[in-house]
């Protein structure tokens, strides 16, 4: 009798190789982690985290993973675009495989890095009770798949006490896809702030070639007692890409954590931000800005748990909407029974450009405890009008006006990073996305 | 003889379909310290908006020249530029953008057109300098937003102090005085007389004629209903507080 070849949800992200010399509790895991991909399968808007957000674009695509080969002289050029990060520690990875050759790695005290190949092969048990360790807040099909698949990614270890002098800055560079064979990567990152330790990250992410990428990532932070880390992520793929990415952060007594996010490219972007406060009097800021154009789609999703008393969360996202885009944001707060003194703030900011942008925005509150303070704001509108008029009534031309406001909303948030050379990175960035020349006065 | 510095003749406004200027005419030369004195609902704002270039209005017929030329065809910034500046009765918030950020701008938009280098924000300071002591206007009040968390007050004096900054040729204060106490009053009143000079023009809207005590003008003129009734010398204000607006109104209106 023929057997029947069932297909499975996983089967349209192509082959999976799994590296032989792999320990077996990470093949166990994977395991685990296709059979959740494979119950839920590619979302649909029937589920209710994914209802503003249409994934048909992956539905239909079968997926391969690309070769992570690029001609030197195209891999300079990008390169050459990346951010321009003062440090000595950058590490290039192409389609979710390390590029050793093209990466530095800075010696400091305390600082490890790796990749989590290396560590696989070197130390098969060390990364056993970290990576995956993350409560999954919502069974979420994304996370599942990039377990299961994954080639690659940094391992970062501050150690007790220690800290990074200059960000690690973590490239992630899709290439060799073409419109009938696109390219599907996982990217995993895995960064162990041990307590007392600090640590500053900038993740990046951009295209060589101009077609579709399907980048489903995932970084796990583990922030411990007392520790601090940033991390500044900037999404910059081509405009046809499409990309899910799940942020998972536990954080433990006293520790304190910034993640900055800013997106710009993709048709379709899935941003899923979700720290757990386990430890108590906790500081979580989620400082994100999303200015889609054209008909790209962003989409920010929010799970903030509050699993301990005492701790501060805040979320703080704002977007600026032009042509026929759209920006969604779901802020969701979890404050579970027993985390009393929960001091949380959410706020979404939106700006419509056009009669045809859109902008969703949804707050979402859980509260299981009764001593807490939990407050949610969300705007929609457009430039105020007299305050343009008020500029041009000044002397300044109406484009410079609005890109003069235009700015002032989007400064506020960048305002939250303290560190300028930081801050000073994304300036750039945000100018030439947003309508409107920098300069004021005249065109003459 | 040379050009007036603004001409308006015939001019007729309207927003939402209504018709609030009827036929306004008005000369004023370069030097001079003109007022426009009216009741409620006169069109007073209306002709101080639509000089200023604000897209509500819509002209439906006459002409403005500024310098002899045909302003009602250049945008708002291009007027401003050309030295035409509005104080505004209603000045507006806005959150992010410091006033440092707004004055330098403004005023380097101006000194560009003039054919003048821009300034840096230390130089702007400088500048600013003695103007921020004559309206006393506190320097750290430069870090705060653009008129954020202004009381009325603070707001026309920064009014002011803008107009000292950027050196109009023509300068409309529409209903400046509204609001003020008598101080703060006193305070704007010595800004706008130190920018006095032959090469300025002023045209001060009001209400209420206690502003011309303080700021004493050459001409008075009396806007009821869209159309300028009358005009004359300072006495002519003092004529109003008198007597109001009753001689002026149709029969059996009231103001």
């Amino acid at each position: 009798m023929p057997i029947a070849m069932t297909y499975s949800p996983i089967d349209q992200f192509g082959p999976h190789s799994c590296e032989p010399s792999e320990p077996a509790w990470l093949t166990s895991l994977r395991s685990v982690s296709a059979d959740a991909f494979n119950a839920i399968g590619v979302p649909s808007a029937k589920h209710e985290e994914w209802r503003y957000t249409n994934l048909a674009p992956i539905r239909e695509h079968s997926f391969q993973p690309g070769s992570s080969e690029i001609a030197p002289a195209a891999l300079q050029e990008t390169l050459a675009r990346t951010l321009n990060v003062r440090t000595a520690t950058r590490l290039i990875f192409i389609n979710g495989r390390f590029a050793p050759d093209a990466s530095t790695m800075a010696q400091e005290t305390g600082v490890e890095i790796s990749t989590l190949t290396r560590m696989l092969r070197s130390d098969p048990g060390a990364l056993e009770s970290e990576l995956g360790a993350i409560r999954d807040v919502d069974n979420d099909a994304f996370a599942a798949l990039n377990t299961a698949l994954f080639i690659n990614g940094p391992v970062i270890r501050i150690r007790q006490g220690a800290q990074t002098t200059t960000p690690i800055h973590i490239v992630h560079i899709t290439a060799n896809s073409s419109i009938d064979n696109p390219v599907a990567s996982h990217p995993r990152a895995l960064i162990v702030v041990e307590p007392d330790a600090s640590a500053t990250i900038i993740e990046e992410s951009l295209s060589n070639g101009a077609a579709a990428v399907f980048t489903n990532a995932m970084t796990e932070i583990h922030v411990g007692a007392r520790a601090r880390c940033i991390l500044v992520s900037v999404s910059r793929d081509n405009d046809a890409s499409w990309r899910v990415s799940n942020l998972r952060v536990q954080q433990d007594d006293d520790s304190d954590f910034a993640a900055h996010s800013l997106l710009l490219g993709c048709a379709l972007t899935r941003n899923n931000v979700s720290p757990v406060l386990a430890g108590e009097r906790c500081h979580s800021v989620l400082n994100g800005v999303y200015l889609p154009r054209n008909t790209q789609h962003m989409d920010n999703h929010m799970r903030v748990v509050h699993a301990a008393p005492s701790c501060q969360s805040r979320q703080f996202y704002t977007g600026v909407m032009q042509d026929q885009s759209r920006g969604v944001f779901t802020g969701r707060i979890i404050v579970e029974q027993g985390a009393q003194k929960t001091d949380a703030i959410q706020s979404n900011r939106n700006l419509l450009l056009s009669p045809d942008a859109r902008a969703n925005t949804k707050p979402q509150l859980e509260i299981y405890a009764d001593d807490v303070r939990c407050t949610h704001g969300a705007t929609i509108g457009q430039l105020d009008e007299d305050a343009v008029f008020y500029l041009q009534a000044r002397g300044v031309a109406e484009p410079q006006a609005k890109a003069l406001l235009l700015h002032a909303f989007v400064q506020e948030s960048l305002n939250r990073i303290e560190d300028d050379n930081l801050r000073d990175l994304l300036t750039p960035l945000i100018a030439q996305r947003l309508p409107g020349a920098s300069e004021p006065g005249p065109a003459s | 003889m040379t050009t007036p510095l603004l001409e308006i003749r015939n001019l007729h406004a309207c927003a939402d379909n209504q018709e609030i200027l009827r036929g306004v005419n008005l000369t004023i030369n370069t030097g001079e310290v003109h007022s426009i004195m009216g009741p409620n609902g006169s069109g007073k704002s209306t002709l101080a908006q639509v000089l200023a270039g604000k897209a509500d209005y819509e002209v439906t017929q006459g002409e403005v020249r500024f310098k002899g030329n045909d302003v009602l065809d250049m945008d708002p910034d291009e007027r401003a530029r050309e030295g035409v500046f509005l104080a505004f009765q209603y000045p507006v918030e806005i959150p992010g953008v410091s006033n440092m950020q707004f004055l330098k701008t403004a005023l380097n938009a101006v000194r560009k057109h003039r054919g003048e280098s821009a300034l840096d924000a230390f130089e702007v300071l400088q500048t600013l300098k003695d103007k921020l002591e004559l309206l006393q206007v506190d320097q750290k009040l430069l870090e705060r937003s653009v008129n954020q968390d202004f009381s009325g007050g603070e707001k026309k004096r920064y009014e002011i102090l803008q107009m000292a900054l950027l050196e109009p040729a023509l300068a409309i204060l529409d209903e400046t005085d509204s609001g003020l106490d008598i101080d703060a009053l006193k305070i704007v009143s010595t800004g706008v007389n130190a920018m006095r000079s032959a090469d300025r023009a002023f045209l001060v809207i009001t209400h209420y004629q206690r502003l011309l005590n303080y700021i004493v003008p050459d001409f008075v003129h009396v806007l009821v209903d869209g159309v300028i009734v009358k005009s004359g010398g300072k006495d002519l204000a003092l004529e109003l507080e008198t007597n109001g607006y009753a001689a002026f109104l149709p029969t059996g209106a009231s103001v």
